[in-house]
């Protein structure tokens, strides 16, 4: 893992993605295997090495949420805050998410919707340098999942975190990925890196998503492997369902 | 009513508040240790802890009553130590009520520990909390309906207890005196109407601990 990546995760139900999530964060402990992130070694099995979840900072977005019923929504924020924290963002986190009018709300009180982004609200409010979300929009209706999407890619873009998000089918969020990963079968499948790379590759336009942002599905093949990955309209200039499109010289 | 009827109802209240008290504390490390591990220890332990619900009173207090009696090596190192007599005492009791009772306390919470979302916890530690601030911020307040039952069946189990008082107690007014034990002696005296007295104040106090319970865990558990 790098700093700043943006990685979207792919695949169907139990192919391993929330195993694949729990193993970056610790909470699992491979066989074999390592871990870095950035120069920072997580895990080397065979040095034996194992740096606690508690030093990972990491920031997570629960499938089921995880709220704790036993502290409102402001204090399970509060919670995952821990002693310090900054009021303002917390301030900005609250309006963001919408969840101004049940603060004092208890968890079991509050709709699907509105769980899943007190889950969000608390992953975030540490500032994480790592934010792992599994399946973080599932419950939100198509107004709400953009604004959740546009303030999380805002602070993605303003801290730098490090974000991994699972999507059981392919989302909007994939737009602002940099990388690809798809799992089938309880493995890793398929990896597509950042495009920036410089290398080549074909795309055909499946369809045009969500107007207004000017998202295209576009299926791309790679080392033998398809991924379904959206695409901003507005760099491919103007392009029917079916054309084919190159990758490779466009920075994403 | 006899002379010291109250008396030997707040002793027996006091017994049981006491052991409740200690065992509490005492159950909650135990439970904690029985959630988090998986070893060879922690199937001895739950074996162990199992015994005195299943033993007859009367072999608890026996063996007690062999460790405590002044040759045995618990009562030599409470007699050395603190010049404390265990045998027909009352802190001797306190220690029979606690093995006595141990699986009513640590069952429940066990199993109230157990039942919480493996992923509450993973949340915890991933906020960086420690297993004891995840302990006492996250999982027991989790699990009050479980502790609410613990502590209830522990009180009244030990209010209810006779066999090890019978082997280790004795029958001193004021100092082991127990309402089972006053019972016991009433109808041996063919007093049935003090024995009646004494069952009519336990049915009583048990029935409204229990139904005291019963309504705050549907008022949790409704919510």
């Amino acid at each position: 893992m790098n700093l700043g990546d943006f990685v979207s995760i792919s695949g169907v139900s139990g192919s391993g993605k929330t195993t694949f999530l729990k193993i970056l964060s610790g909470l699992i402990q491979p066989m074999n295997g390592n871990i870095r992130f950035g120069d920072q070694p997580w895990l080397d099995t065979q040095k034996r090495f194992l740096l606690s979840p508690k030093y990972r900072k990491i920031g997570m977005v629960f499938q089921d949420y995880a709220l704790f019923p036993n502290m409102n929504v402001l204090d399970n924020i509060k919670f995952a805050a821990g002693q310090s924290f900054n009021e303002n963002f917390l301030r900005d986190i609250i309006d963001a998410l919408g969840l101004e009018n049940f603060l004092t709300r208890f968890t079991y009180q509050l709709s699907g919707g509105q769980q899943q982004r007190v889950a969000i609200a608390r992953a975030i409010i540490s500032k994480p340098q790592v934010l792992l979300m599994d399946e973080p929009f599932s419950a939100l209706d198509e107004t709400l999942k953009k604004s959740v999407l546009s303030f999380i890619y805002d602070l993605h873009q303003k801290y730098f975190f490090t974000t991994l998000v699972v999507n059981h089918q392919i989302s909007e969020i994939n737009a602002f990925s940099n990388q690809f990963l798809k799992f089938e079968g309880e493995k890793l499948v398929a990896y597509l890196p950042k495009m920036e790379y410089g290398f080549m590759v074909e795309g055909i336009i499946l369809a045009k998503k969500m107007v207004d942002l000017e998202i295209y599905q576009v299926s791309v093949s790679y080392q033998g492997h398809t991924f379904e990955i959206p695409f901003p309209a507005k760099e491919a200039g103007k392009l029917q369902v079916g054309d084919t499109l190159k990758f490779g010289s466009i920075s994403r | 009513m006899e002379e010291n009827f109250l008396e030997t109802i707040f002793l027996t209240l006091k017994l049981a508040s006491v052991t409740t008290l200690i065992l509490f504390f005492l159950s909650v490390p135990i439970a904690f240790y029985l959630s988090r591990s998986h070893g060879f220890f922690k199937f001895f332990l739950e074996i162990f802890i199992t015994l005195p619900l299943v033993l007859p009173p009367t072999v608890i207090g026996f063996y007690l009553l062999i460790l405590f009696s002044p040759e045995g090596s618990i009562g030599i190192f409470f007699k050395e130590l603190f010049d404390m007599k265990l045998i027909f005492s009352f802190p001797g009791l306190v220690f029979g009520s606690i093995i006595y009772s141990l699986p009513f306390m640590v069952q429940p919470i066990y199993a109230g520990l157990e039942k919480i979302p493996a992923q509450l916890i993973e949340a915890s530690f991933l906020m960086g909390k420690s297993k004891w601030q995840t302990l006492f911020k996250i999982q027991l307040p989790n699990c009050m309906p479980a502790i609410y039952t613990a502590l209830a069946l522990t009180f009244t189990h030990t209010m209810g207890e006779f066999g090890i008082v019978l082997m280790i107690g004795g029958n001193i007014p004021g100092e082991t005196r127990l309402a089972s034990m006053a019972i016991y002696d009433s109808v041996e005296s063919l007093n049935y109407q003090q024995a009646n007295q004494y069952s009519l104040i336990l049915i009583s106090i048990t029935f409204g601990l229990l139904g005291l319970v019963h309504f705050w865990r549907k008022k949790i558990l409704n919510r």
